[in-house]
């Protein structure tokens, strides 16, 4: 496989990691919106709104860079952001049981990730790496659906997760599709060559963008809170320090929790699989450990931050890995939490600017997985499995009437289908090992 | 020139014949995967409200044409044939442009545009060997991973509508969850956990046991049940020579249909020629001409004589694939079934009939094993990081289309035409993604993998 251009441990120069870091802001500011969207649901006012995204910004520039650290975080270049897979799980709670209901759960969840931290990275072998193959394609495919949702169906991408379901669909914008086209077709375009790929998605979105706003297709949904917001603020925390328990949240807060750890392990590990590295344990233990403090401290602030899931598909497409890319990354996030209307214009990236981005990224993470799945060697029994796995994951997308019953049914899940697929495999191998085939 | 060798897990190859039962039971088994696809000419008569020996005609003429093209498709290169067992069922490509044309023109509509259908795959099957550097093998992995992805969408979709219809009649209980589940937990479990003899043959045991039991339970729909019951035991169809109404207006959907119908039988061929020889790569493009040409013709004889357009069966080529079964013997056995069928609507019917549950059991596990042998197929033949690169881009564009139909049906009338399947989108992006890179200068390419 043609080798990285920088790996994890390897330092670019400043001005490289700088730009690498630009990116990955200019490619992630979109997720912003899922605080907003989250006070807007909760019926928080402007000042906590405001309030909440200064505190996503100041804890996600301050986690990324302790992930950076070997010591801290294992040392990886894992970008921190308003967390997707805690996003339902939060909406779910806060619109049915209350803002007070929200620490709590997500603190327990929290807990578990503690153990899961623990109890993960002794996994190794053929099995984890068809798992976390699962995992990558599972997040791929949905992180691409959701691009191609945003590349014709230009909106709030808030919208996608409140309606709880694929199928938010009311109208087709082809002018403001163009923008989001163009996009795809540079970094295409860009991809060809070594040199550009480093950055192709900047220079992609970048393009994209000046012709969005010469096209007169910025988003403007969220333009009252841009303009509620000064230029400079001190970062001001939104803390709520007063709860309540709601035990039917319990399994669900769990098995949120032990996706967020299971992300976390394949982002790892697919970081070394690509850098040619085995798995470091103990570098992965420090990052399931910084995961779940993360989410701990977070959880205080409604909205929890995490690792981006998505990070690792931009790294795929400008082969760059580098965990010191995360110090800049970090620091850019802390001036955005003291520039809070400079964070907010970043919203104003045409929605199929941002859409084409994911789709290349979500491509690149189903590439990767399929690199991963290894299905040339794969024996016989577990290749069956794992195509029966992936079809029915993919069939809960495809098939609206039954993405329509799960997503009503599990409402408080992002991506009910990464989770079904996590399930249905462990089962089927289970099954698989009682009968003796696991390895034939 | 290196002999290739016949790959070890091989069970039967093109000239190899398989024992007597062996056979019988296998043509029974393929013979299931084009019979699902019977419901779409019942859906256009449906639409088109003729009388029943016109609709039967319809249904029976297919069955005739199945038998033709899958002897014709047997027969030795030299013999005018392609050499390979495929059978061919109505194709979903041609579904959607013969209901609009059954509403704008009728019947006779439907048989001119398909005999059209039919000219261009043929003339596209001739014309392939001068743009196969545009169309390479890993675009036909691209095509075969998506029609898995169908295959299981069907499956699912008719699982709902079990569901559906038993729960809102009241039906609904943990007898009838037992039964919607049976087909495909007797399938996936025969496949996966049974003892290797019952691997070949899960899925007629699976449908024989299933159908012992939905008719024993009680559970066939009983407007269907009534149908198989009341059908004729002999019947001659009625031909529709002659009969015949042509529309320009028409020409575009039809003809993507005939080409999507080609790239679909391209995917096909590579899938089972590669499954013959340990490290086989490329393909016979002699036997994908022969065998395209083929196909063509038989849209072309079926649109002649009164039915809807045909493409070789998505659904028996995994099953080929996946059983590791290609013997061109059991195109005679095949044919003979559907020949006699064709003759005894009763017969027909109990096919076309099939419950909801037993097609779902059928196509899902289908879906599963075609997509990972696809995949296979597409890594193996994807050399560049570029080219594998747009091949995932092109699979999420074509899925999007399975995830966000109304998206699509939304779009201007010329890219609907082009954006009509999921198998039609991500076709299109791979080969203009690819003929991009064949014009770019090798020195400006990066290094591939």
């Amino acid at each position: 496989m043609q080798p990285v251009q920088y790996a994890i441990d390897t330092k670019p120069r400043p001005w490289t990691q700088c730009l690498l870091a630009m990116q990955f802001i200019y490619k992630f500011a979109l997720l912003l919106v899922l605080p907003v969207v989250l006070a807007k649901t909760l019926q928080l006012n402007q000042s906590q709104t405001a309030s909440l995204l200064s505190t996503v910004l100041l804890l996600s520039g301050i986690a990324s860079m302790a992930f950076a650290n070997t010591r801290l975080g294992g040392g990886y270049f894992l970008p921190v952001q308003a967390s997707i897979p805690y996003f339902a799980l939060v909406l779910y709670i806060g619109k049915n049981y209350g803002l007070a209901a929200i620490m709590p759960l997500v603190c327990l969840a929290a807990i578990f990730q503690f153990f899961f931290a623990w109890v993960l990275p002794r996994w190794h072998g053929q099995l984890l790496r068809e798992m976390v193959a699962v995992m990558l394609m599972m997040l791929g495919i949905w992180a691409g659906m959701l691009g191609v949702d945003e590349l014709y169906h230009p909106g709030s991408l808030g919208n996608i997760f409140v309606h709880g379901s694929m199928f938010a669909y009311q109208h087709l914008d082809i002018a403001a599709s163009v923008p989001g086209i163009v996009t795809l077709l540079i970094v295409v375009a860009l991809f060809f060559t070594r040199k550009h790929r480093l950055h192709a998605i900047l220079y992609a979105m970048l393009a994209g963008s000046v012709i969005g706003w010469l096209l007169h297709t910025v988003p403007t949904s969220h333009g009252h809170y841009t303009n509620a917001v000064t230029w400079l603020a001190w970062p001001h925390l939104l803390l709520i320090m007063h709860w309540q328990w709601h035990w039917s949240m319990l399994v669900p807060a769990i098995l949120v929790g032990f996706i967020a750890s299971m992300q976390t392990l394949t982002l790892t590990y697919v970081m070394h699989h690509r850098c040619e590295q085995q798995p470091d344990q103990s570098r992965q233990r420090r990052a399931l450990f910084l995961s779940a403090l993360t989410t701990l401290v977070s959880s205080v602030a409604v909205m929890p931050v995490s690792i981006i899931p998505g990070s690792v598909g931009d790294s795929y497409i400008s082969n760059a890995f580098s965990r010191y890319t995360g110090y800049w990354y970090g620091v850019m996030m802390l001036v955005l939490a003291c520039m809070p209307k400079l964070a907010l214009l970043l919203l104003l990236i045409p929605a199929s600017v941002n859409g084409a981005a994911i789709i290349a990224m979500g491509a690149m993470m189903v590439l990767q997985a399929w690199h991963l799945l290894r299905v040339m060697t794969l024996p016989a029994m577990r290749s069956k499995v794992f195509g029966v796995v992936i079809i029915l994951a993919i069939g809960t997308l495809t098939v609206e009437s039954l993405a329509t019953w799960i997503n009503g049914h599990l409402p408080w899940l992002t991506n009910p289908a990464e989770a079904l697929a996590l399930v249905l495999a462990g089962v089927l191998l289970v099954l698989l090992y009682v009968r003796g085939g696991l390895y034939d | 020139m290196t002999k290739l060798r016949r790959a070890n897990n091989l069970l039967y190859g093109f000239n190899e014949r398989p024992g007597f039962w062996t056979t019988i039971v296998l043509s029974l088994q393929f013979m299931l995967f084009p019979s699902v696809s019977l419901v779409f000419p019942i859906l256009l008569v449906s639409h088109a409200h003729v009388d029943p020996i016109t609709a039967a005609s319809v249904i029976s003429i297919s069955m005739m044409v199945i038998a033709v093209v899958t002897v014709w498709q047997s027969l030795a290169l030299r013999r005018g044939g392609s050499g390979l067992f495929f059978s061919p069922s109505n194709a979903p490509p041609y579904l959607a442009p013969s209901l609009a044309a059954v509403s704008i023109g009728g019947l006779p509509l439907v048989f001119a545009m398909t005999m059209f259908a039919g000219v261009v795959q043929i003339i596209f099957s001739q014309v392939l060997r001068w743009i196969q550097d545009y169309f390479p093998t890993e675009i036909a992995g691209l095509v075969l991973l998506l029609i898995a992805v169908e295959l299981a969408t069907v499956g699912l979709a008719q699982y709902h509508q079990a569901y559906v219809a038993t729960h809102f009649t009241g039906h609904f209980s943990g007898e009838r969850a037992l039964l919607l589940l049976l087909p495909i937990v007797l399938v996936l479990g025969l496949s996966i956990y049974g003892p290797k003899l019952l691997r070949l043959y899960a899925v007629v045991i699976a449908v024989v046991v299933s159908y012992i039991v939905f008719l024993s339970a009680g559970a066939m729909d009983p407007n269907d049940w009534h149908i198989i019951t009341t059908a004729q035991w002999f019947f001659v169809p009625h031909m529709s020579i002659g009969h015949w109404h042509f529309d320009p207006a028409l020409m575009i959907p039809f003809a993507l249909g005939g080409i999507i119908c080609g790239f679909k039988l391209v995917g096909s061929v590579v899938a089972i020629q590669n499954i013959q020889f340990e490290d086989h790569d490329g393909h016979d493009p002699r036997q994908i001409r022969r065998a395209n040409m083929i196909d063509g013709f038989g849209t072309l004889l079926a649109g002649f004589l009164g039915s809807m357009g045909l493409n070789v069966s998505s659904s028996l080529v995994a099953s080929s694939v996946a059983e590791r079964v290609s013997a061109r013997v059991l195109a005679y056995p095949l044919a003979t079934i559907f020949f006699l069928a064709s003759l005894c609507p009763k017969f027909s019917m109990m096919f076309v009939y099939l419950p909801k549950p037993i097609i779902a059991g059928i196509l899902v596990p289908l879906g599963c094993s075609l997509f990972l042998s696809s995949l296979k197929m597409l890594l193996k033949h994807a050399k560049t990081a570029y080219s594998r690169f747009t091949l995932a881009i092109a699979f999420i564009l074509g899925l999007s289309q399975n995830v966000y139909p109304a998206i699509y049906k939304d779009m201007p009338h010329i890219v609907h035409l082009f954006a009509g399947s999921s198998i039609a989108i991500a076709a299109i992006f791979a080969l203009l993604a690819n003929a991009l890179y064949l014009h770019v200068p090798r020195k400006q390419r990066s290094a591939d993998v």
